[in-house]
């Protein structure tokens, strides 16, 4: 009964939320018919859908796929170069990193975008400079989270594996990645989160395709419906890729309890 | 200097006589403090832990160490299970010098200190697992100790899932898992409340006395070494030494013991003992008569049977 009611609650709640979202998108239709605002510049949520038939399901999937794939490829080579130097600095050359520290701080506070320009001046225009982008995006976040994911390990833990007789590299795999991995996936999700923002920025700017060069084209053109489309679009894509690394990291962290969650978050 | 004033054969030794399971001959310890937090003055001076510490453990005994705090229990904990090397004096187990960590000695450190990404049973297999015992061996030797400790159905929960009781069993069944000539704990039972202190004590005494394990217990409470021990080792502080080795005469099983009369004349024998610590340490006495007083309130509520 209890958890019968409990279930009933949360329907509750995903409901009420529901009905706000419903309202938002009702009110959107209304207010430009009603004349609360210039349809001009803002078009109804229904001549906003329409736009996606306009522009074609093709292209709009297209689109979406290439942004989506140049975030797989940049994630995936800046977490791949992140991590390991994370733990040689945190590890072998903790002076290095303590060296090194105030410099990677720096450096980590440049956006990305901004820095832009320069990957284009060095790299040339096309993809190496967007992929560039994402995993500058990237790679500071999980550094910093794997240096400090692996600088806080409970030495009870260490203690209690050398006492049973864990050498060096057992030690490394069986219990400073696992103790490091709840921090270093935080950093990961901060860096996705970023590289998203920093994504669509960059495919303003300098892409021939993409989200980004859909919303670019969009302005060009002043074609207001689809800059509101493609900004729909955008939202819910990034709301996808957010839901699916917390489930990742909630299917790879399964014993992280709510105190350390807590503890990792702020 | 080792003064006994109550030696008192127990009977458990006198039949086979005693064996030597660890031998510890003139153990010193010192560390290189770089940072002397809050000790002004002492800069870059060694601190002397444990100086000219010998003692014998014998087969198959339960042996206790009790002092006040910072006296370097958990110094010679380490040192005995191979995690730090003697500045001075060796340590034998079973007349081979202690080189380093090793798995004829397991160790059950004060705080569980349990593996939060593994399971019950992943975190039994650990030292298995480094002994490169084979998956099918390791599920088995696992399972008896999950239900040794009585854990039978959690073997897949997580130790965040389990409370303190639970945890600590856990913790033995761990450090047994992998068949421990010795079994070194190190304030084990300081974490749970009393209830469960003492049930935990009564389950301890079954195990050792099913697994026969020669056992090193660090304890600073009196009354939990008097319960569980054939002797008792009392150290002083700064440096920490022996500073007496007392044969505990109770009989066993010792399930309703705690409030008989030799049991309070061992008690404040003990106490006695450490309140003569040298060096005027009015803190370290004062948490001890705390420590006592907390005791003594155990020790008036009815003991389970």
């Amino acid at each position: 009964m209890q958890r019968f009611r409990s279930l009933l609650s949360i329907i509750n709640q995903r409901a009420r939320a529901a009905w706000l979202i419903i309202a938002f998108f009702a009110f959107w239709q209304l207010a430009p018919s009603i004349g609360l605002a210039n349809p001009v510049y803002l078009p109804p949520l229904s001549r906003v859908l329409e736009e996606a038939v306009t522009v074609g399901f093709g292209q709009l999937a297209h689109d979406v796929l290439i942004s989506v794939w140049r975030i797989i490829l940049g994630f995936f080579i800046a977490i791949v170069a992140a991590i390991p130097l994370g733990f040689v600095l945190a590890g072998a050359f903790r002076w290095v990193s303590e060296l090194l520290a105030p410099l990677m701080t720096f450096l980590s506070q440049i956006p990305p975008f901004i820095l832009f320009p320069v990957f284009i001046i060095i790299l040339g225009v096309g993809e190496t400079g967007i992929l560039a982008v994402i995993i500058w995006s990237v790679f500071w976040p999980t550094l910093f989270s794997t240096i400090a994911g692996s600088h806080h390990i409970d030495p009870l833990y260490v203690k209690s594996a050398r006492s049973m007789g864990a050498d060096r590299l057992s030690i490394f795999i069986d219990v400073i990645i696992p103790s490091a991995l709840p921090q270093i996936m935080t950093g990961m999700r901060n860096g996705l989160t970023l590289c998203f923002m920093m994504l669509i920025g960059a495919e303003t700017m300098g892409a021939s395709s993409g989200m980004g060069w859909e919303i670019n084209m969009a302005q060009r053109m002043a074609v207001i419906p689809r800059i509101y489309l493609m900004a729909l679009i955008v939202a819910v894509v990034g709301l996808l890729i957010n839901y699916l690394f917390e489930w990742l990291e909630q299917t790879i962290v399964v014993w992280r309890d709510d105190a350390q969650r807590e503890l990792v978050v702020t | 200097m080792i003064t006994t004033p109550a030696i008192l054969k127990a009977e458990r030794s006198v039949v086979d006589g005693p064996i030597e399971r660890i031998v510890i001959k003139g153990v010193s310890k010192s560390f290189n403090t770089r940072q002397n937090k809050g000790r002004r003055g002492a800069a870059a001076q060694p601190f002397l832990a444990v100086r000219d510490f010998s003692l014998e453990v014998r087969e198959g005994e339960f042996l206790s160490v009790v002092g006040p705090s910072g006296c370097g229990k958990s110094t010679l904990l380490d040192l005995l299970a191979g995690l730090e090397a003697p500045s001075g004096g060796t340590i034998y187990l079973d007349g081979k010098p202690v080189a380093g960590p090793n798995q004829r000695v397991g160790i059950v450190l004060q705080g569980y200190a349990l593996f939060p990404w593994r399971t019950v049973r992943k975190n039994i297999e650990f030292g298995l697992e480094i002994k490169e015992v084979e998956k099918k061996e390791r599920l088995r030797i696992s399972q008896h100790y999950i239900e040794l400790v009585g854990l039978g159905g959690f073997e897949e929960s997580y130790p965040h899932e389990l409370s303190g009781g639970m945890r600590q069993r856990v913790a033995i069944a761990r450090a047994l898992a992998y068949d421990p000539e010795v079994l070194l704990m190190d304030e084990p039972f300081a974490a749970v409340d009393a209830q469960t202190r003492e049930t935990l004590q009564e389950e301890l005494l079954s195990i050792w006395e099913r697994t026969g394990k020669t056992v090193v217990f660090i304890t600073h409470s009196i009354d939990e070494a008097i319960f569980l021990s054939d002797r008792i080792a009392v150290m002083s502080s700064s440096p920490g030494s022996l500073k007496s080795l007392l044969e505990v005469d109770l009989p066993r099983p010792r399930k309703t013991d705690r409030s008989s009369v030799r049991f309070g004349q061992l008690r404040h024998e003990i106490w006695e003992l450490i309140q003569q610590n040298g060096h005027g340490q009015r803190q370290l006495e004062e948490q001890l008569v705390i420590k006592e007083a907390e005791e003594l309130l155990v020790i008036r509520t009815p003991v389970r049977a």
